[in-house]
């Protein structure tokens, strides 16, 4: 849902005492200014697994969102939101609900996160549409094959491995090893080792042999974490003995459950999304790996079928693809498709929902919005994203900066979304650096 | 949070980037918008590091309203008197803006603090534009002569110097405000306005609060406030409204205490963004109701 | 407030529930019309031999509740009271606050009868399936929790109007 992505949307509900009862709504922090005053008020995650947990607190969430970061009205702007794929229709029409009554927004579309992340990727192809998005934020991880925008929901796979795993996988390593960690801290610690040294590794074996070697070099800089990688997604067992299926075979699961025609163009267009699968070769890894099982069966199957020679077989092409809006796929989409002026016209207006109901909001048809996404890259190149501005900044310290570039500059364009995933760009990301 | 902060958050911080890394050039071009439809852009280029530009476009003004180059009456005199020469105004202001201001990065005060004292200032341009006609006239009630702190309400001695015309103000697209300086004070009069109905009945059951809540001890000090749902009579030889109000009318009774010394900003802010305070608020509280109703129907179908 | 409403609604509540008491024996009865088909018949009154007098029950001109009876099913609507402008929208927001959720409560209808605020129907299969006195105690504790709900949301709209007016006034001080 909107706000899932990513489950840091930390918001805080808290009564603090001079207000207490009837105001006490409006003490209230999201996002990094919440995590600073936890020890006064309460911490509250109102998205947990991609879904809406706490409709109070999400609307709270939001309002913070539209009044404080935002400052804009929400009556002049029409509002551009996400949900994770697989949500239940009732929570749209809760979305709406909180949007329309209390917010008076003047339109609203509801957009499947899957979707923006693929439109975000802007490999020019004709199958730009038609890909398998691997998201993985905080909470949760998605694997969502997408055919010309709309999800093949019988085909979505969730791994229940995802960023907050990674960080307590590390900080039990840490614990193992006995470290001198204060208590109250060891998470954010465990947090900024995920964040800075984290990367992956194409063997773990071989990297442990190489450690075994010549630990000195890794040691050196980390008071003696070996920061070993997200290898948790390669060989889940290492974390938990419930989910033992590694990602790259969840995606290819994925990909062969999908239908027939359909696959060799998903293979093509593995997409990554959210800040989990950031990892320094993360994606190589993954394309490696999933080639090798693809080439495997396909070699299996032939030799089983005992006519090795006489098969003329066309391999299949296996991307994965990553660029460099990855982190935020899915807030970039979005911000793309709401900078349309065509965008108006896919939404859901108020007047519709007051002469329906919320009912309406319960379908966002695609078929509306593809032609905007196909608009994208004329779009890029004007704004100077493809040109490459933001890859000279993303080596940058600056990286904060920039996110403020890009949310403003769809405000810009008059269209004016919110999704709200930006808002959680703006405090997720003040990086670690 | 309860009151709108003067400043944009994301135009200081943005200032705040910039001027900790002043050594590197960096590119930087941020659009930004704000309730009332105010709209800014903040650019730097690698190009010409030396300068920043800052650029504001404000509300579509009515013919009602006098305005100068499109800007509120005194808008440049505020400009130049809150940044004194730090800053420049540019002649031209970017295409599709209505002002735009160019901070030399070489020429920044000395200390830290001062610097960054003035990019918050910078970030709070909208109060200084916005808030220039009524500075202006607040103002004059600064330099009349001092006279009984009593509140003369409704006083008739009204000399013919006093009985200055009206003064129409701008404050969200198609809607304004007026000021009546009177000897002694300022009579301001909001015509108010929501979109939505529901919001307009909430917002008539907060507007009568304001009157109530004068009487409370805590605030004596402050501004007298009447609620009407017709025109107050000082309306009405006053230009006609582009849009009817549909939640009635409140005035303020502005005197010299309100604007001694430092009050004079913070009272210019505070009734420029009045409208924009009030529908937040009732937006909150609907929320506020959602929670309610939430926790209402969970109970009854535990009932069930 | 909350005293002298109950001294009024007392007898209020009492004949809703007694008037439910006898409107709820209700049987299963097949339709005449089309074979093997069962439906409620008040809301289709198609047969006048199946139906009785509907009964009004008024507390004032702005509070009633309307019973309509049949063989199988029962409609109740509620009207609720609407003094002013905010009590109407208040009213207004929590009942399509609770008929956007009337599938959590089986026996809500999604529209209104007209006239009415919010109806509910109740047929055979709900009297058979849960206890028919649980079923007149929610119906009047519906009755008597909206009303309660209402006053305490203006209430608590107009604290929060002066709240808000007070922190506006502070800023002068």
């Amino acid at each position: 849902m909107g706000g899932s992505r990513g489950g840091k949307p930390l918001s805080m509900s808290a009564a603090s005492l001079h207000s207490a009862g009837v105001m006490a709504d409006l003490d209230f922090y999201v996002g990094e200014e919440a995590l600073s005053r936890a020890n006064t008020h309460s911490l509250s995650f109102p998205v947990r697994h991609g879904q809406v947990d706490n409709w109070d607190t999400m609307e709270r969430f939001w309002q913070q969102c539209i009044f404080n970061y935002l400052r804009c009205d929400p009556e002049d702007h029409y509002f551009l939101l996400t949900e994770s794929p697989l949500t239940a229709p009732e929570n749209r029409e809760y979305m709406a609900e909180i949007m329309f009554e209390t917010f008076n927004v003047p339109g609203l579309y509801i957009a499947v996160q899957a979707v923006l992340a693929l439109a975000a990727s802007y490999t020019t192809s004709k199958h730009a549409l038609t890909g398998v998005v691997v998201d993985s934020g905080d909470g949760v991880t998605h694997v969502v094959p997408v055919v010309d925008g709309y999800v093949i929901g019988s085909s979505i796979k969730a791994i229940p491995i995802a960023g907050r795993d990674i960080t307590s996988f590390l900080l039990q390593l840490m614990r193992e090893r006995g470290e001198p960690l204060p208590l109250d801290e060891c998470l954010d610690v465990a947090r900024r080792i995920k964040e800075t040294c984290c990367y992956t590794c194409p063997d773990i074996v071989k990297e442990f042999g190489k450690h075994d070697r010549d630990p000195k070099k890794y040691i050196k800089q980390w008071s003696g974490i070996n920061p070993r990688n997200n290898q948790v997604f390669f060989s889940p067992e290492i974390y938990s003995s419930e989910f033992t299926t590694p990602l790259p075979r969840v995606v290819d699961d994925c990909i062969c459950s999908s239908p027939i025609d359909t696959r060799r163009s998903l293979y093509k267009n593995i997409v990554l999304s959210g800040g989990s699968t950031m990892f320094k070769d993360f994606q190589r890894r993954l394309q490696r790996d999933i080639k090798k099982l693809v080439e495997q069966r396909v070699t299996g199957s032939i030799a089983r079928s005992g006519a090795q020679e006489k098969v003329k077989y066309e391999a299949v092409e296996v991307n994965v693809i990553g660029h460099h809006m990855q982190r935020f796929a899915v807030w970039f989409g979005g911000s793309v498709l709401a900078s349309n002026p065509m965008f108006y016209s896919a939404c859901h207006t108020k007047a519709e929902y007051e002469e329906h109901g919320p009912s309406i909001c319960r379908t966002n048809p695609v078929a509306r919005i593809l032609p905007l996404l196909a608009w994208r890259e004329e779009v890029l190149f004007d704004r100077g994203w493809l040109s490459g501005g933001l890859l000279n900044d993303d080596g940058d310290d600056d990286g904060h900066d920039d996110d403020d570039d890009d949310d403003d500059d769809d405000d810009d364009d008059d269209d004016d979304d919110d999704d709200d995933d930006d808002l959680q760009i703006k405090w997720n990301d003040p990086q670690i650096k | 949070m309860i009151l709108f902060e003067v400043e944009n958050r994301f135009l200081r911080e943005t200032f705040e980037t910039r001027l900790r890394n002043l050594e590197k050039a960096l590119e930087i071009d941020v659009h930004l918008l704000e309730f009332n439809d105010i709209r800014y852009r903040l650019q730097a280029s690698v190009k010409d590091p030396r300068y920043m530009r800052l650029s504001i476009k404000i509300p579509a003004a009515s013919p009602q309203v006098p305005m100068e180059d499109s800007l509120p009456l005194g808008a440049i005199e505020a400009v130049e008197e809150a940044y004194g020469t730090l800053v420049e105004v540019q002649k031209v202001p970017e295409a599709g803006y209505d002002l735009t201001l160019k901070v030399d990065l070489h020429q920044l005060p000395p200390t830290e603090e001062e610097r960054f004292k003035l990019m918050t200032k910078l970030a709070a341009l909208r109060a200084i534009i916005m808030g220039a006609p009524l500075r202006e006239t607040l103002k004059s009630l600064l330099s009349q002569p001092m006279a009984e702190m009593g509140e003369t309400e409704g006083g008739g001695l009204q000399t013919a110097y006093e009985k200055k015309k009206n003064i129409v103000i701008l404050h969200r697209p198609g809607e304004f405000f007026y000021a009546f300086p009177q000897s002694e004070k300022v009579t301001i009069v909001f015509p108010m306005r929501f979109k939505d109905s529901n919001d307009a009945a909430l917002g008539v059951a907060f507007l009568q609060e304001f009157m109530e809540a004068r009487r409370g001890s805590a605030s004596s000090c402050a501004p007298p406030c009447s609620y009407s749902r017709t025109p107050p009579q000082e309306l009405e030889d006053a230009p006609p409204l582009e849009k009817q109000p549909n939640a009635g009318f409140v005035s303020f009774i502005i005197f010299r205490r309100h604007v001694d010394g430092e009050r004079l900003e913070k009272t210019t802010w505070a009734i420029s963004t009045f409208h924009a305070y009030v529908s937040y608020h009732v937006k909150c509280s609907k929320a506020f109701m959602h929670t309610r109703m939430r926790t209402r129907v969970e109970s009854l179908i535990q009932d069930k | 407030m909350a005293s002298s409403t109950s001294s009024t609604m007392r007898p209020y509540l009492s004949s809703i529930r007694e008037t439910l008491n006898t409107a709820l024996c209700l049987q299963n009865f097949p339709c005449q019309e089309v074979e093997r088909h069962n439906k409620p018949e008040i809301e289709f009154q198609t047969s006048p031999e199946l139906l009785l007098d509907p009964i009004i029950i008024c507390r004032n001109e702005s509070e009633r509740v309307l019973i309509e009876r049949s063989i199988n099913s029962v409609r109740i609507s509620v009207k609720v009271k609407q003094a002013d402008e905010l009590e109407n929208i208040l009213a207004k927001k929590f009942l399509r606050f609770l008929s956007l959720r009337a599938e959590t409560f089986e026996v809500l209808r999604r529209k209104a009868v007209d006239g009415y605020d919010i109806s509910f129907l109740i047929t055979n299969f709900h009297c058979e399936q849960m206890n028919k006195n649980k079923i007149i105690d929610f119906i009047v504790q519906f009755v008597e929790d909206i009303d309660k709900e209402i006053n305490e949301l203006k209430l608590s709209i107009n604290t929060r109007g002066r709240l808000v007016a007070a922190e506006f006034m502070k800023q002068f001080v």
